[in-house]
């Protein structure tokens, strides 16, 4: 007995009546026979088929991606820069005590730090610019 | 005699609008203010900044000193927007290095603005203390306000 004879649920053909045993062969060839040619053309069909579209999706990522990073970046940027409380940070170098924001604060630190011994010349400067009338807007 | 009357017409015209001009700004009143400005702090006060704003209805004309001797440097103010008459808001801020026994706690006079205020209402003073430190350089908690002195 070869393979063919063989069915899925163990039973032969000696098991089974002769009629039935001719009905399923008759019923066995009615199926279509799928050669393996076919089949491995369908494979690299289908294949073929999911590599572009992944192309696709890859390549409308990088279309968008460039942008929406860019605009979560300054998004979070605004977000740092003015604070989630609404009080302005001033990232600058005239924060001296790093407050977050430039005030008569940082031109004494300076001066505390000058009258230990480190003079620093920004001092005067720090003052005058943190009361000029043109460097600041009216709170009205 | 046609031009030389129409000439006569147009220079008593110009006059009578230079007499108009000199009244209406002979009608504006104006007069002069000190407004002294004070901050209440329960730790010796080191260093400060305030901002006071007259809505467009002062002028800045000059700024005098606290009480406090520890006080020795003249404070920061845009001194030159002050000099061209064009200081309407002033911003001013001092610091001292004087030890904190000397310093002032409790209400002190940190600094009078000299103004020259227009109109026959007074300004509408705003003022605004921006920061205010202890000797250790610390941001403190503290209270500002004004009192105002005027006269003609």
């Amino acid at each position: 007995m070869d393979d063919s004879d063989r069915d899925p649920s163990g039973l032969t053909h000696d098991d089974l009546p002769e009629s039935i045993v001719a009905r399923m062969r008759r019923a066995d060839r009615s199926q279509a026979i799928v050669d393996p040619r076919t089949d491995r053309a369908v494979l690299d069909a289908a294949r073929a088929q999911f590599a572009a579209r992944h192309g696709r999706a890859a390549a409308r990522r990088a279309r968008w991606a460039l942008p929406l990073g860019a605009a979560a970046a300054a998004v979070l940027a605004a977000w740092l820069v003015v604070g989630p409380f609404g009080g302005v940070r001033v990232p600058s170098s005239d924060d001296v005590d790093g407050s977050g924001t430039v005030d008569v604060l940082d031109v004494f630190a300076l001066a505390r730090a000058s009258a230990r011994g480190n003079v620093d010349p920004r001092v005067d400067e720090l003052g005058a610019r943190i009361v000029s009338l043109a460097a600041t807007r009216s709170p009205r | 005699m046609t031009c030389r009357a129409a000439l006569v017409g147009l220079l008593a015209a110009l006059f009578a609008g230079a007499g108009d001009v000199g009244a209406q700004q002979n009608a504006a009143p104006s007069s002069f203010a000190v407004v002294d400005v004070f901050i209440d702090s329960a730790e010796p006060l080191a260093a400060w900044q305030f901002e006071l704003d007259g809505g467009g209805a002062m002028q800045v004309v000059g700024i005098e000193g606290g009480d406090n001797p520890t006080f020795r440097e003249p404070p920061f103010y845009d001194r030159a927007a002050v000099d061209r008459g064009a200081a309407e808001r002033i911003i001013i801020a001092s610091y001292s290095l004087g030890e904190p026994a000397e310093l002032s706690r409790g209400r002190a006079r940190v600094a009078s603005v000299h103004v020259r205020t227009r109109g026959l209402e007074p300004p509408d003073y705003q003022l605004r203390l921006v920061a205010a430190g202890a000797a250790d350089g610390r941001p403190i908690d503290a209270r500002i306000s004004f009192g105002l002195r005027t006269g003609r």
